[in-house]
């Protein structure tokens, strides 16, 4: 049975999932506490056209998806940051806004392309099925967010906690772009193994969970990969054992993590 | 070191909060900007701290090492730090952090030193001030432009904080505090007084400032009504 857990293909999603679980908690934890949660959902959703349209393009080539919901995933987070002053709307509300539109955009393409784009995958990831390509980009993306947070961390903190101190400062301006370009990347990177519609589980879930565990910033970042390590792991052992898609198991721990974590942890 | 103020004029549109303020400190003076609210005394602070653009007459410094404390922070307490880490982020203000004072010296100057371990969230709004004020000092400024410092700290605080920028004054700093209560201005060199729609400005030089007449801000306004 052990052997039927641990084949090639799920030592390859373990590698991948490890790496997408490093990168993502961190970012998710800075996530949450900007009270961005949404905007992981957004940029999640904000790929979906671009990776329909690279699926369709690329005759459904991972190289196409991830280069297809990369540009799309950056152009979102451009354009809504430019329309958002003009349309007088709180972030929260024009990112909403722009993931419906991408969702929507994204599945008249899906719709168009037939059975060239394989939708579901798209949707709800495949991490089960992933090519050298796939793999290698969660390793990439894996290695670039942490070294990456950690080049930003105290900027970031310090605009986190106060937008206004040092408001004209590059170093913090730099920090919140390069925030933002780490949080497009991981997201293309996650998206192939859990899917649009989940990889923002994988983000804000571990944060969630570390928050009742307290302690400082740092170390919620530190418990949350944790918690998104062993999430990862739970999910794709019980999704071979059950043989379904291990990404919606994946989430649902982390779900059931920071529910119970709440209880658990009534003082936070 | 020095700070100039010549032929200031502040104010939104075309309406003038006021217009031909002349000042000058040096090093290790004292300026109160005095008024009531809506004068332009925060408009003014975020002139000279470089944040808002005069409409007229120039703001020369002559030091960049420049710290400003607004009157009201945007701060998200929610983020679990403590109060050393969060003072220590106040060096990201200078390019070379070997010119920072320590965090610790810092908090201890502002006299929160055994709050160190505590995290933000857990302070009252007087030591907030104060932690906020301990971040502005880690640069190492040579000149702080204070926005109503006092307004959340109860009389021992305050008094605390001014005996705090007596010691700064006397490193050779120069502190520019706007103030509400002008119980408060005693001790300070010079004084500008904003007067509101009349657009009256005030200057007074240091062997003036005992003689000092505040305007009765709530007379100004029947007046003016």
């Amino acid at each position: 049975m052990i052997d039927a857990i641990f084949d090639a293909q799920t030592g390859r999603a373990l590698v991948s999932g490890l790496f997408l679980a490093i990168a993502t908690a961190p970012i998710g934890v800075f996530l949450l506490v900007r009270r961005l949660a949404l905007v992981g959902d957004a940029l999640g959703h904000a790929v979906l056209p671009g990776a329909t349209l690279g699926a369709l393009l690329s005759g459904g080539a991972s190289w196409g998806i991830s280069f297809g919901a990369a540009i799309t995933g950056s152009a979102l987070f451009g354009f809504a940051a430019s329309v958002q002053k003009r349309m007088k709307l709180q972030e929260d509300a024009v990112f909403a806004l722009f993931y419906l539109g991408s969702l929507s955009l994204g599945l008249i393409i899906a719709d168009i392309g037939g059975a060239q784009v394989d939708l579901e995958d798209i949707l709800f990831g495949n991490i089960l099925n992933l090519d050298n390509f796939t793999v290698f980009l969660s390793v990439f993306a894996g290695i670039i967010s942490l070294g990456g947070m950690a080049y930003i961390y105290k900027p970031l903190l310090l605009s986190s906690i106060d937008k206004n101190f040092l408001e004209n400062s590059p170093k913090i301006k730099n920090a919140n772009g390069i925030f933002y370009v780490l949080l497009a990347l991981v997201s293309v990177a996650a998206f192939q193994s859990l899917g649009t519609l989940l990889s923002v589980g994988i983000f804000i879930g571990p944060a969630i969970c570390a928050k009742y565990w307290g302690g400082e910033i740092k170390r919620q970042m530190l418990t949350s990969v944790f918690f998104s390590i062993g999430a990862m792991i739970l999910g794709l052992v019980f999704g071979r054992i059950l043989e379904i898609n291990p990404a919606p198991l994946v989430v649902l721990v982390l779900v059931i993590c920071a529910i119970a974590s709440a209880f658990i942890r009534r003082e936070f | 070191m020095e700070l100039v103020i010549e032929n200031l004029a502040i104010g939104f549109g075309e309406t003038n909060l006021f217009a031909g303020l002349d000042a000058n400190l040096k090093s290790g003076e004292s300026l109160a900007v005095l008024g009531c609210n809506g004068t332009g005394k925060s408009t003014f602070l975020r002139a000279l701290a470089g944040l808002n653009t005069a409409k007229q007459g120039r703001i020369l410094v002559s030091s960049n090492r420049l710290c400003f404390l607004p009157q009201t922070f945007e701060i998200n307490k929610e983020i679990p730090i403590s109060v050393i880490d969060f003072v220590e982020l106040g060096t990201l203000a200078l390019e070379n952090t070997k010119e920072a004072v320590q965090a610790t010296t810092a908090l201890a100057l502002v006299g929160i030193a055994p709050l160190a371990k505590k995290l933000i969230g857990q302070l009252s709004a007087g030591q907030f001030v104060k932690a906020c004020l301990a971040r502005n000092l880690v640069s190492n400024p040579d000149i702080l432009i204070l926005d109503e410092p006092f307004a959340s700290l109860d009389a021992t605080s305050a008094q605390e904080i001014l005996q705090l920028l007596e010691n700064l004054k006397a490193l050779g700093k120069i502190i520019v505090v706007s103030i509400h209560d002008e119980r408060l201005s005693i001790g300070f060199d010079h004084f500008v007084t904003l007067s509101g729609s009349q657009a009256k400005w005030e200057y007074k030089k240091p062997t003036h400032k005992h003689e000092c007449e505040l305007h009765d801000c709530k007379a100004e306004i029947e007046q003016a009504a």
